[in-house]
């Protein structure tokens, strides 16, 4: 394959993603402090990616609901971010998601990697996911962040540019 | 030498459970529990606040039925004003109140017990749940989704959001029915019917597979409640509360809900921070007239839920959740109530039906979007009683409040609640028969669970009470030899 060619076709595909939009889905409740930092981190994200001209759709849940695979299908994201608030971590952290396993245990609620393998499995959504975690402490009844949760949460523009520079 | 056996957590439920099995020297189980362990406390934290505010605050007990407290805490209020709310308001309220029956019973059918039905009870455990059903059933679990979706979107155009829609208040709702998304529904309903109908004709092909369980899973004699029309007709929302025994004789015709306390007696066991909630004119008393201990409340155990509401109603009312009726009651002997829990997942999907059919009903009513969804007043009445259908059974609230409308004093029967001893009884009665010898299985472990959850337990909701958390601890050698015992509470 010639230089020219592999650029045309790189240049197709990153056109093509571009055009797809980034579904990012922030889990949380702000009425237990820090639980809706995940909000608050998915709502800084979106808006820094639209300020940055790329397609974003929002979704805000206090848990994970297996309808979010119909609104992935319908979406066709070519990417997915799942944003939760944290104890276990310090920092914000974005880790590439997998499938989950075939024995995790699958109540009412899901979990990210659940709901992933509900997108791929039952509705062939063909995109790249990402979990990020910001730290979380404070989980009270009430409304506002820690100043840890705050700090995480203004992280968050700058992440999302980054995750999705090349993309 | 007795053994303890622990199933620590139970799955595929919602909240947090165990079940401890004691067998006796020769192996049989002797006593079955079903520990609930998990602590709410909503019944003493709303004190002092105003009970304007107590459909948002219930509705968060729950994540997955915070229709049902929108709907007893709005007709509490309801009561505490004074008012009838306007028509429209009372139908967009069951509107609501059905779409959430077919999110909840969808949920419970297709991803919960839908793993034993379809997979078998004795298949293996790292396969048999959610990801195994979606890799030998896609469909089903892609019906189930829908299913679910179109209860949880109709939720979600009415109150703005599908979790904890803040839009039922006391006097009515907060906001009508469009156009739009009355046509959005009516395009939306035949999908959903089409599954339901799919549903039934997959649970009912599977009933060969479960002569076992329909035989002895929760299959013996108890009272059952339920809401029904002054008609005697299947009622999610209003009505009277009706009583009926083992065999179909009525007890309680059609008692007005606000007069609850007069039928219903609340337990507590140390072992469990789920009451136990029973039928007082049933309960044994002593020749005194003092009452005894442990037996005394237990003769007046009832069921309630989908099981309960179709054995205590006469009809449904809608053509194809009648016609499903009557051969549900073909299960049980003429005249008398379906009484094996294994039935619960029949019932449901009938329920699904009828709300769907109503649904149908209700979008096509000319009132329906009517901009008159409100009633004013003050406060008028210092006690106020909301009652609902739960998708898991009848829900009670009761509001005490001083004359600026501040609650000082919460009582909450849930629906869960009063399936605990049927519970209970369910799972000492499938202990019984699958364990002999001391021999378990991890699929007779997972037949008990699923004794469970043909109740469709809402654990979250039912454990609101205030206590200590009650933990006995027990700690047994390799030999079967008590070594330990550390107690709380």
């Amino acid at each position: 394959m010639t230089r020219a060619a592999r650029w045309w076709i790189e240049s197709r595909v990153a056109e093509t993603s571009a055009m797809r939009p980034i579904l990012i889905i922030g889990i949380g409740n702000t009425l237990r402090r820090d639980d809706g930092a995940g909000w608050f981190f998915a709502e800084a994200c979106a808006a820094a990616l639209a300020a940055a001209g790329r397609p974003v759709h929002l979704e805000l849940h206090h848990q994970l609901i297996p309808e979010l695979a119909i609104e992935a299908a319908e979406l066709q994201p070519g990417a997915i971010l799942f944003v939760d608030a944290s104890v276990a971590v310090d920092e914000v952290i974005a880790t590439p998601l997998e499938e989950t396993a075939p024995d995790a245990p699958a109540g009412h609620s899901l979990t990210p990697s659940t709901l992933l393998t509900l997108m791929r499995r039952l509705y062939a959504v063909d995109a790249a996911a990402w979990l990020v975690q910001t730290p979380a402490r404070d989980f009270g009844h009430g409304e506002g962040l820690s100043a840890v949760a705050q700090r995480g949460v203004h992280a968050a523009p700058a992440l999302a540019l980054r995750l999705f520079e090349y993309w | 030498m007795t053994k303890t056996i622990m199933i620590d957590p139970v799955t595929r439920i919602e909240g947090h459970a165990k079940i401890t099995l004691h067998l006796d020297d020769d192996g049989q189980v002797e006593e079955a529990r079903f520990h609930v362990t998990e602590f709410r406390g909503f019944e003493k934290f709303c004190e002092g606040r105003s009970f304007w505010e107590m459909p948002g605050i219930t509705a968060r007990v729950c994540g997955i039925c915070p229709v049902s407290h929108l709907m007893a805490s709005s007709k509490a209020g309801d009561a505490i004003l004074g008012v009838n709310i306007p028509p429209t308001a009372a139908k967009l309220r069951r509107l609501m109140n059905w779409a959430q029956l077919v999110q909840s019973h969808a949920l419970s059918f297709f991803h919960l017990s839908g793993p034993d039905l379809l997979l078998g009870m004795d298949s293996d455990p790292a396969r048999r749940n959610v990801m195994g059903l979606i890799d030998k059933y896609p469909d089903v679990a892609r019906n189930g989704i829908r299913l679910r979706r179109f209860g949880q979107k109709v939720i979600e155009m009415l109150g703005g959001r599908s979790v904890h829609p803040a839009w039922t208040v006391p006097g009515g709702v907060r906001t009508p029915l469009s156009d739009e998304d009355r046509s959005k529904i009516r395009r939306m309903l035949p999908e959903a019917l089409d599954i339901t109908g799919l549903a039934l004709d997959l649970l009912k092909d599977a009933f060969d597979d479960f002569r076992d369980e329909e035989a002895m899973y929760g299959n013996f004699p108890s009272l059952y409640m339920g809401l029904v029309t002054p008609e005697g007709g299947l009622e999610h929302y209003d009505g009277l509360l009706r009583v009926v025994d083992s065999d179909g004789n009525v007890l309680e015709p059609g008692l007005a809900p606000a007069r609850y306390r007069e039928i219903l007696g609340e337990a507590v066991e140390p072992w469990s921070y789920l009451k136990f909630p029973y039928y007082k004119p049933a309960a044994v008393r002593d020749a005194n007239g003092a009452g005894r201990s442990q037996d005394h409340y237990q003769a007046g155990m009832y069921r309630v839920g989908p099981l309960a509401r179709l054995n205590v109603c006469d009809f449904a009312g809608t053509p194809r959740a009648d016609a499903e009726l009557r051969e549900f009651r073909r299960l049980a002997p003429r005249g008398r109530p379906v009484a094996n829990s294994f039935h619960y997942h029949y019932a449901r999907l009938i329920e699904i039906l009828y709300a769907l059919e109503r649904i149908a009903e209700t979008v096509d009513d000319p009132a329906i979007t009517d901009k008159r969804i409100r009633a004013h007043a003050e406060v008028n009445n210092m006690v106020g009683v909301g009652v609902s259908e739960a998708p898991r059974g009848t829900l009670f609230h009761e509001y005490h409040v001083n004359g600026d409308g501040i609650l000082q004093k919460v009582n909450l029967i849930i629906a869960t609640g009063q399936n605990n001893l049927a519970m209970n009884r369910t799972v000492k009665q499938i202990a019984q028969y699958h364990i002999n010898g001391g021999k378990v299985t991890e699929g007779v472990l997972n037949r008990i669970e699923h004794g469970i959850r043909l109740y469709d337990p809402c654990l979250s909701c039912s454990t609101h009470a205030v206590g200590q958390m009650p933990l006995v601890v027990e700690v047994y050698d390799a030999r079967g030899a008590l070594v330990d015992r550390v107690a709380r509470g």
